[in-house]
């Protein structure tokens, strides 16, 4: 049995898995850009110069690209968090949702509307609003790390001061949703839900600079994350700080999850799906799974993007809801078909 | 190389002290048996040696050629001198291979980590070495337990470092592998010269086995002694039963290197 040559072919094999996954994430990709009210003329798509675009163009390069772009940049930056907080929390059920990061961000930014902008025409500071939802998104997670490093507490634990931190920041949201005026109200509301086609191209280019960033970052770690899963001591033991790369980690997967929550609100569940979807196709290994949650954490919410679009047209509905629906019933699915238990 | 260990002492709340005033030297290429009750410190000083925990006084010395403390070391240098196997180990869904490949991390340098041809050599010989050759890509969910704590001690062969500490190595393995891991672990202190130390429940088992023996009793050593040098007495002092010794001399180590004693002692305690 040549043990090295055997370790080599799986190494093809894997890369081709990625492959074909950044493949079917360009099909899609194809799809969701002809899909929409309106039908895509191909003929004058290339025609004209770039100061006065034809409608076919301006709906592809001003809706639909951004729509799309936000949606893989945004799916694939929660996918990489969600499994990132779940090695580093050494916790199956982390993410930035069940953490409570989504909902300090969602909380930051209703106090920024709430405080700042006046009745009449709300959020009339959104470097203020987007500003303050950064500093919820982070404030929360420092606030998990902190309690995950405090006498070392259980995994169990870290997830029910997730839930208790949600709630928190959900009644005060509700709080500040009472107190605000009708446009104000609405404005909050509005920043809620989880929306790809919030982003423009500046907002594109801070989100691609920080999922890649990140990502990359991530990507060099892969190997040493293995070697966490392992547990504290046995880690340390393969010459790990494991203290030092718990809190450079979170602290980076926080700036990417507050980047993308902070640019297309708060959308559930991708960051806890995608890496148990990926979990059950490769098992643990980090370095498998990185680069295929990332994909499937962008084909996910392009698909529920796609999905919202088109499912009721000409009503559409924002990706977040889409994934909430779809989110919940597929991690049960996924929970219950499983033939061992996640604990 | 050599491991000194020096006036060490370490709690894990300041009024009840697990360790105390811990003194002794562990030879270079020998096998160390730990013994104690429950509760007598044997993982802690384990894990202090392994620089996982920190001592509150004293220090640990390593021996040449590295004549150095241990807490002047970074995790990862550390890592090239100690390999440490955990008591109870719940490893990740990787495979064998992946798994006992984690062992070479402290020697991949760069920022992926990438696993040079020597890595996987090593890895393909600590897979032979215990036997796992056939599961090399198997999940490690599907193994039984003694599997994967022979998983668990091929990582800590694969780290190649000249100490090697083990808690409870025997964990989950039937009879027969525990004697075929405990000859392995034999050999290979006398070939690598490594120096083994190893706690262990199964008395006869582990002084089978062991040059030395150190006695912990309520985190101070009550005795650091050459094997043979071992009374009924002693352990009876140790875990508060009455123990008696019997011999058989028909019963060798099974191994060239280490036929000294030829005369085979068992330690039974007094049934009440």
């Amino acid at each position: 049995m040549n043990i090295s040559r055997i370790y080599h072919q799986r190494q093809r094999r894997l890369t081709a898995g990625w492959l074909l996954t950044l493949l079917v994430l360009g099909l899609i990709t194809i799809l969701a850009l002809t899909s929409g009210a309106m039908e895509l003329d191909w003929r004058t798509l290339w025609s004209g110069d770039s100061q006065n675009l034809n409608a076919s163009q301006r709906v592809l390069f001003h809706i639909r690209l951004p729509r799309a772009c936000s949606a893989i940049l945004g799916g694939a930056a929660l996918a990489t968090a969600g499994l990132i907080l779940q090695v580093l929390l050494n916790n199956p059920l982390a993410s930035p949702s069940t953490l409570g990061i989504s909902q300090g961000a969602s909380f930051g930014a209703a106090c920024g509307i709430w405080l700042l902008s006046s009745g009449v025409t709300p959020a009339t500071h959104p470097l203020a609003v987007t500003g303050l939802a950064f500093a919820g998104a982070m404030a929360t997670t420092l606030l998990i790390l902190a309690l995950s490093l405090w006498r070392d507490c259980g995994r169990e634990t870290i997830i029910l001061a997730g839930v208790a931190l949600s709630a928190l920041f959900v009644a005060a949201t509700t709080l500040l949703q009472y107190l605000a005026d009708d446009t104000q109200l609405a404005a909050i509301v509005h920043w809620s839900f989880g929306d790809v086609g919030r982003a423009d191209w500046r907002d594109l280019r801070v989100l691609g600079t920080v999922t890649a960033v990140g990502f990359g970052a991530l990507w060099t770690q892969r190997r040493r994350f293995n070697a966490l899963m392992c547990g504290h001591d046995t880690a340390t033991s393969l010459g790990l700080h494991v203290t030092r790369m718990r809190l450079v980690g979170v602290t980076l997967v926080a700036v990417m999850t507050a980047i993308t929550v902070t640019m297309l609100g708060v959308i559930s569940f991708i960051g806890l799906v995608a890496p148990h979807l990926v979990r059950l196709l490769v098992g643990d290994d980090v370095t498998a799974r990185l680069p295929l949650c990332a994909l499937s954490g962008a084909i996910l919410l392009l698909l529920a993007d796609m999905l919202g679009r088109t499912l009721f047209a000409p009503l559409t509905f924002p990706a977040g809801v889409v994934t909430a629906f779809l989110g919940a019933p597929l991690f049960l699915a996924l929970l219950f078909t499983r033939r061992n238990p996640w604990t | 190389m050599d491991l000194s260990l020096k006036q060490l002492s370490f709690a894990y709340h300041a009024k009840k002290p697990v360790l105390q005033q811990v003194d002794t030297t562990l030879s270079s290429g020998r096998l160390t048996a730990l013994l104690g009750i429950n509760g007598s410190g044997k993982s802690t000083l384990i894990k202090l040696m392994a620089g996982i925990l920190k001592p509150d006084q004293g220090q640990i010395v390593l021996g040449a050629p590295a004549n150095c403390p241990l807490s002047s070391l970074g995790p990862r240098q550390i890592a090239h001198h100690c390999a440490y196997v955990a008591q109870n180990t719940q490893p990740p869904a990787l495979t064998v291979f992946d798994y006992v490949l984690l062992g070479r991390l402290p020697h991949q340098s760069g920022w992926t980590s990438k696993p040079m041809p020597a890595d996987l050599k090593l890895v393909e010989e600590s897979l032979a070495q215990m036997e796992l050759t056939p599961l090399a890509f198997r999940p490690m969910g599907e193994l039984s337990g003694g599997q994967v704590q022979m998983a668990v001690i091929a990582r800590a062969l694969a780290q190649q470092a000249p100490i090697l500490l083990l808690d409870e190595p025997t964990n989950n393995l039937d009879p027969s592998h525990q004697l075929r891991l405990m000859k392995k672990l034999h050999a290979i202190s006398r070939q690598r010269h490594t120096t083994v130390i190893y706690s262990m429940h199964d008395v006869n088992l582990a002084l089978h086995w062991a040059d030395q023996v150190v006695l912990l009793h309520e985190g101070r050593v009550l005795r650091h002694i050459a094997t043979e040098k071992l009374t009924a007495a002693d352990l009876s002092t140790l875990f508060g039963l009455s123990y008696r010794m019997h011999t058989a001399q028909n019963m060798t180590k099974n191994t060239a290197v280490n036929s000294a004693a030829e005369v085979q002692r068992w330690f039974w305690p007094d049934v009440c």
